[in-house]
C-alpha cells in the first residue's frame, strides 16, 4: 500500500498536507461496490487546482452515482516528485491512495495552455504512456475538459478524447457508456466510435488533418461516426443544472480558500478579446432563491466564513441589487464575508453600496482594458471614463484610498497615444481623490496591472496577430517613461513576461503538429510553464527548432477571414461570420451593445430554438 | 465585559492523514468544524472577531497524538457529552474528539510529552547512542542555531517489538521534539533511519501527572 511508503517520503517534503487528502468532503468509497474509477486531474498544484469550481461540481456531480468513484489528483511540486520517483511512488489518487494507472478515466481540466506539459508529467509519474497510440487497451481512457477544448488540437496526440462545453450531462453519459463496455467487453477502437455519437464528445483520432505548402491548414476529414462538427454541450435550463452542496475542504491554505456560488454563466458583454465571453455562451442565470439556498447550504456543510459569488460578470445578474439584499442578511448574521469579484459598484444604489460596505469589500478593481474610448470600442469594452470615475468617487467617499486597473498591451489598432491615455486616465483618479473632501486619510494609491493582448480561438480577434516583442517592450517602455515622470510613488505598474505571453499565444492558436514539439519541451524538462520560476523559454526554443516549427508562424502571423482555422470542426454554437462581422467592426470602431439591450445576431439562438432574452419586456437597463 | 462563557477542553486524537495537518492549519481545521456545527460557540471580540480556539500544546508536522487537548468557550452551557458527539459529526475522519471536561490545570504547567516510537533501524545501536556520555545537538529555533547536550533530557524505555517509549521535554518554556533525537542521531552515527511512526501518548506536568 501507498500509504506506508508515503509516510516515509512526506516528512521531507514542503506542506505535506496536500499529497494525502482525507479532508473533510473527501469521498471515500467501498470499492468493491464501485463499477468506474475516475481520476480527476487538475495540471497544477493542489493549491491551484483546489481553488476551481469546475473540479468541484464534476467531483460532487460524478459521485452522487452510487456505483462510480471520482478521486482528485493534482500535480506534485519538485521536491514531492522527485522523492515519488526515487521511491516508485506512482501518481495516486488522494482519497483512495492508489495508483491512478488502474483507473477506469484519468480526466483533466484544461484551464490554460500552459499546463500542458504538467498532463505529459502526470501521465509519465502515472506509468501511462503519454501519446493516446501507445494506449492499446480501452482503460484508462484519457480525456480532456474545459475551456481549451475549444482548441485542443496541440495536445491532440496525447489524449482519446475530450468534453466539449459544459460537462454536467456529457460526462455522466460518457461514464454509463464505460460502465456497458466495461460489462459486455469491446475495444478501445469501438469504445471510441461510440463515445464520438454523443454530441459534445471530441475524439481526435477520428479526423485527418492535411496542411497546405504555406503551413496552414487545408482540411480537416472526419473518420467513422466522428460527426464533421463536434456540437458543444450547454446545460439550457441551467438554473436545474447540477451544483454541489459540499466542497472538499482543504487542511492547507489554498489560493481562494472559500465557498463558491456560480450564479450565471455567459456573459452579456461581448468583449472582442475576451474568449470566455464567447465560448460561454448564451447567458443563463441561476434564480434568486436557488442561488441564497446554495450559499446557505455551502456555509453550513463547509464552515467557511467567506462566499464569493462567482461568474464572468456578476453586476449582470438582472435582479443583482435584490439578491445582494437578502444575501447579505444571512451573510451579516452569520458573520460570513460576502466577497463579489469584479463587481461594477456605479450602477448600484447607495443603499446597495452601503450594504455591501458592511460586509468587507476586497478593494477596488477595474479592468478598463485600454486607455483610450477609441481603444475600449474597439475592443467593445463598454465601461466609459465616467464610469470608472463614478465608480472610484463613490468608494473614496466611502474611505477607499487603493485602485487597481487592468489593461492590456499590444491590442488591434493600438498606439503611443492610447499608453498615453493610461496615465491620464490614472492622473484623473489621483485628482479626483485630492479633490474630495471626506477622502481617508492616506495618500492614494494606484496600481497598474498590464498583460499583453493574447489573440484566442472563437473570439473576433482571432485572425489578429500578437505584438511582436519589440513593440510590446518599446510600450512598456514608454508606460513607465511618463508613469515616472509624475507621481511615481502614487503609481505603481506591473506585467506579464513576453516569454510566457508568446508560448501561450502559439499554443492558444497552434495545431495538431504542436504535439511533438509540447513532447520534446517536455522530454527536455520543461513543466509548470505557468510558474516564472520554473519556466524555460530557451527549451521551448529549441523544441520548435528540433520539429522545424516556427513560433512566429502562430502567434505572429495575421490570418486571412477564409483560412482553414486548426479548430473549425469545433461548433461553438454560434456562427464564424460573426466574428468576422465583429472583426470589421472593431478595425472600424464600433461597438456592439450587449445581448440584453439588442440582439448582436451571433446566430446562437437559431441553435437554441429561442430567443437568448425576453426583448420585448424590455427591462430598465441599471 | 461582563459575558459569561463556558470554558470546555476537549481531548483528540489525531492520527493517520490527520498528522500533516500543521500547527497552524489545525486550528482553522478546527474553527471550520466548530462552524459546521450548532454549538453557541463564543468569538473573540473586536474588530475582526473570530471563533476562540486555543491548542495546548502543538504537535509536531508528521506526529500523531492520542491526548491531545484545545479549549474552546461556550456561550451557553452543554454538556460534555453532546460537545463530542457533535464535534465527530463534523471532523476530519483521523481527528476524533474523546472527551471534553472543565478545564482543570493550565497549559503553562505542561513539562514533558511520551512518545511512542516505532522505528526501521538498528535498535541496539539507537539506545547505545541514548547510553552516551553527551549528545551534542544542534536545535534550529526562530532566533537561529542553539547547540545544547541532549543527553539530560533523553529518557527512553527498553524497547519491546521494535517499538519503545521516549519522554521529551515539551512544553511554553522548552521543548525538544523526537525529530530533533533521530536526526542528531543520524548526523552523528551517519546511519540512516527510518521513521515508522511517532505517536504522543501522554502529556505530563510539573507534578508529573497528566495534563487534564
Amino acid at each position: 500500500m501507498l500509504k506506508d511508503k508515503l509516510d516515509k517520503i512526506l516528512p521531507k517534503v514542503q506542506k505535506p498536507a496536500r499529497y494525502i487528502g482525507g479532508e473533510v468532503g473527501s469521498v471515500v468509497k467501498d470499492k468493491s461496490k464501485v463499477d468506474i474509477r475516475y481520476a480527476f486531474c487538475f495540471p497544477d498544484t493542489y493549491d491551484i487546482g483546489m481553488s476551481h469550481l469546475g473540479i468541484k461540481i464534476l467531483y460532487a456531480l460524478k459521485n452522487s452515482v452510487p456505483n462510480y468513484w471520482c478521486e482528485r489528483v493534482f500535480m506534485p511540486l519538485p521536491d514531492m516528485e522527485e522523492q515519488m520517483r526515487a521511491n516508485d511512488i506512482p501518481l495516486y489518487g488522494l482519497e483512495s491512495l492508489e495508483p491512478i494507472k488502474d483507473f477506469d478515466f484519468i480526466g483533466f481540466t484544461l484551464q490554460y495552455e500552459l499546463c500542458y506539459t504538467n498532463i505529459l508529467e502526470m501521465l509519465d509519474l502515472a506509468g501511462v504512456p503519454v501519446f493516446a497510440k501507445d494506449r492499446k487497451e480501452l482503460f484508462p481512457i484519457v480525456m480532456g475538459g474545459g475551456p481549451c477544448v475549444c482548441n485542443a488540437e496541440p495536445i491532440a496526440d496525447f489524449f482519446d478524447l475530450f468534453v466539449l462545453g459544459e460537462g454536467e450531462e456529457v460526462n455522466l453519459e460518457l461514464l454509463a457508456l464505460a460502465e456497458k463496455y466495461k460489462k459486455n467487453g469491446g475495444g478501445k477502437e469501438d469504445f471510441l466510435n461510440d463515445a464520438a455519437k454523443i454530441e459534445g464528445i471530441y475524439v481526435p483520432s477520428l479526423y485527418d488533418i492535411s496542411y497546405n505548402e504555406d503551413g496552414t491548414v487545408k482540411a480537416i476529414i472526419p473518420k467513422g461516426s466522428a460527426p464533421a462538427k463536434v456540437k458543444k454541450r450547454i446545460i439550457d435550463d441551467f438554473d436545474k443544472a447540477f451544483s454541489p452542496d459540499y466542497f472538499v475542504v482543504p487542511f492547507t491554505e489554498i489560493v481562494h480558500d472559500r465557498s463558491v456560488v456560480e450564479v450565471l454563466r455567459g456573459c452579456i458583454r461581448g468583449c472582442r478579446f475576451c474568449q470566455a465571453g464567447f465560448i460561454y455562451r448564451p447567458f443563463r442565470e441561476k434564480s434568486k432563491e436557488n442561488i441564497i439556498r446554495q450559499v446557505k447550504s455551502l456555509a453550513e456543510s463547509t464552515g467557511y466564513d467567506e462566499v464569493s459569488l462567482s461568474s464572468l460578470s456578476t453586476s449582470d445578474y438582472s435582479d443583482i441589487e435584490g439578491l445582494l439584499c437578502e444575501l447579505t442578511e444571512y451573510t451579516d448574521a452569520k458573520g460570513i464575508n460576502l466577497s463579489l469579484p469584479s463587481l461594477r459598484i456605479d450602477k448600484f444604489s447607495e443603499e446597495v453600496v452601503q450594504r455591501i460596505k458592511s460586509v468587507r469589500a476586497s478593494g477596488l478593481t477595474f479592468a478598463p482594458e485600454a486607455g483610450s474610448q477609441r481603444l475600449r470600442d474597439v475592443i467593445n469594452k463598454n465601461i466609459t471614463e465616467d464610469s470608472i470615475m463614478k465608480s472610484c468617487r463613490i468608494a473614496f467617499e466611502s474611505g477607499y484610498s487603493s485602485v487597481k486597473l487592468y489593461f492590456m498591451l499590444g491590442l488591434p489598432t493600438e498606439t503611443l497615444e492610447d499608453i498615453d491615455a493610461i496615465k491620464a486616465l490614472a492622473d484623473k483618479i489621483i485628482e479626483l481623490y485630492y479633490s474630495i473632501p471626506n477622502r481617508g486619510k492616506r495618500g492614494v494609491s494606484i496600481s497598474i496591472s498590464i498583460s499583453t493582448f493574447i489573440p484566442k480561438p472563437f473570439t473576433p480577434f482571432e485572425y489578429e496577430p500578437l505584438a511582436d516583442k519589440q513593440t510590446v517592450s518599446e510600450r512598456q517602455k514608454h508606460l513607465l517613461e511618463i508613469t515616472g515622470s509624475k507621481g511615481r510613488k502614487k503609481i505603481d505598474v506591473s506585467w506579464s513576461h513576453y516569454d510566457t505571453t508568446l508560448l501561450e499565444a502559439v499554443l492558444a492558436r497552434g495545431d495538431r503538429r504542436l504535439s511533438a514539439v509540447i513532447f520534446e519541451a517536455w522530454k527536455s524538462g520543461c513543466k509548470l510553464d505557468g510558474w516564472g520560476e520554473y519556466f524555460k523559454p530557451e527549451l521551448w526554443a529549441k523544441a520548435f527548432e528540433k520539429c522545424g516549427l516556427d513560433m512566429s508562424f502562430y502567434a505572429h502571423r495575421k490570418r486571412a477571414y477564409d483560412e482553414v482555422m486548426p479548430w473549425e470542426h469545433m461548433d461553438m454554437l454560434f456562427s464564424r461570420d460573426f466574428l468576422v462581422e465583429e472583426n470589421k467592426k472593431a478595425h472600424l470602431g464600433i461597438t456592439t451593445d450587449n445581448c440584453r439591450d439588442k440582439c448582436a445576431g451571433c446566430g446562437l439562438n437559431k441553435t437554441l430554438g429561442r430567443p437568448c432574452f425576453s426583448y420585448g419586456s424590455k427591462k430598465e437597463d441599471k | 465585559m461582563n459575558e459569561v462563557t463556558y470554558p470546555v477542553r476537549i481531548f483528540f486524537s489525531k492520527l493517520g492523514r490527520a498528522k500533516y495537518i500543521s500547527a497552524l492549519d489545525l486550528i482553522n481545521c478546527i474553527q471550520r468544524a466548530l462552524r459546521r456545527t450548532d454549538l453557541p460557540v463564543w468569538h473573540t471580540q473586536g474588530f475582526n472577531p473570530h471563533t476562540y480556539v486555543n491548542i495546548n500544546l502543538p504537535l509536531a508536522l508528521g506526529t500523531e497524538g492520542l491526548c491531545e487537548s484545545m479549549d474552546i468557550k461556550l456561550c451557553e452551557k452543554v454538556e460534555h457529552a453532546q460537545v463530542v458527539e457533535k464535534l465527530n459529526a463534523v471532523l476530519p475522519r483521523d481527528i476524533r474528539a474523546v472527551r471534553a471536561a472543565e478545564p482543570i490545570k493550565k497549559h503553562t504547567e505542561i513539562e514533558k510529552s511520551v512518545y511512542r516510537i516505532a522505528v526501521d533501524c538498528d535498535i541496539d545501536k539507537l539506545f547505545d547512542f541514548f547510553a552516551s556520555d553527551s549528545i551534542p545537538a544542534e536545535k534550529k529555533t526562530k532566533k537561529g542555531v542553539t547547540e545544547l547536550d541532549l543527553k539530560p533530557y533523553i529518557q527512553a524505555d527498553k524497547p519491546r517489538d521494535g517499538e519503545f517509549y521516549l519522554t521529551l521535554p515539551s512544553g511554553c518554556d522548552f521543548t525538544v521534539n523526537p525529530s530533533l533525537v533521530f536526526d542528531t542521531y543520524e548526523r552523528i552515527t551517519g546511519d540512516k533511519i527510518d521513521m515508522l511512526s511517532i505517536t504522543r501518548v501522554r502529556i505530563l506536568c510539573k507534578d508529573g501527572k497528566d495534563f487534564e
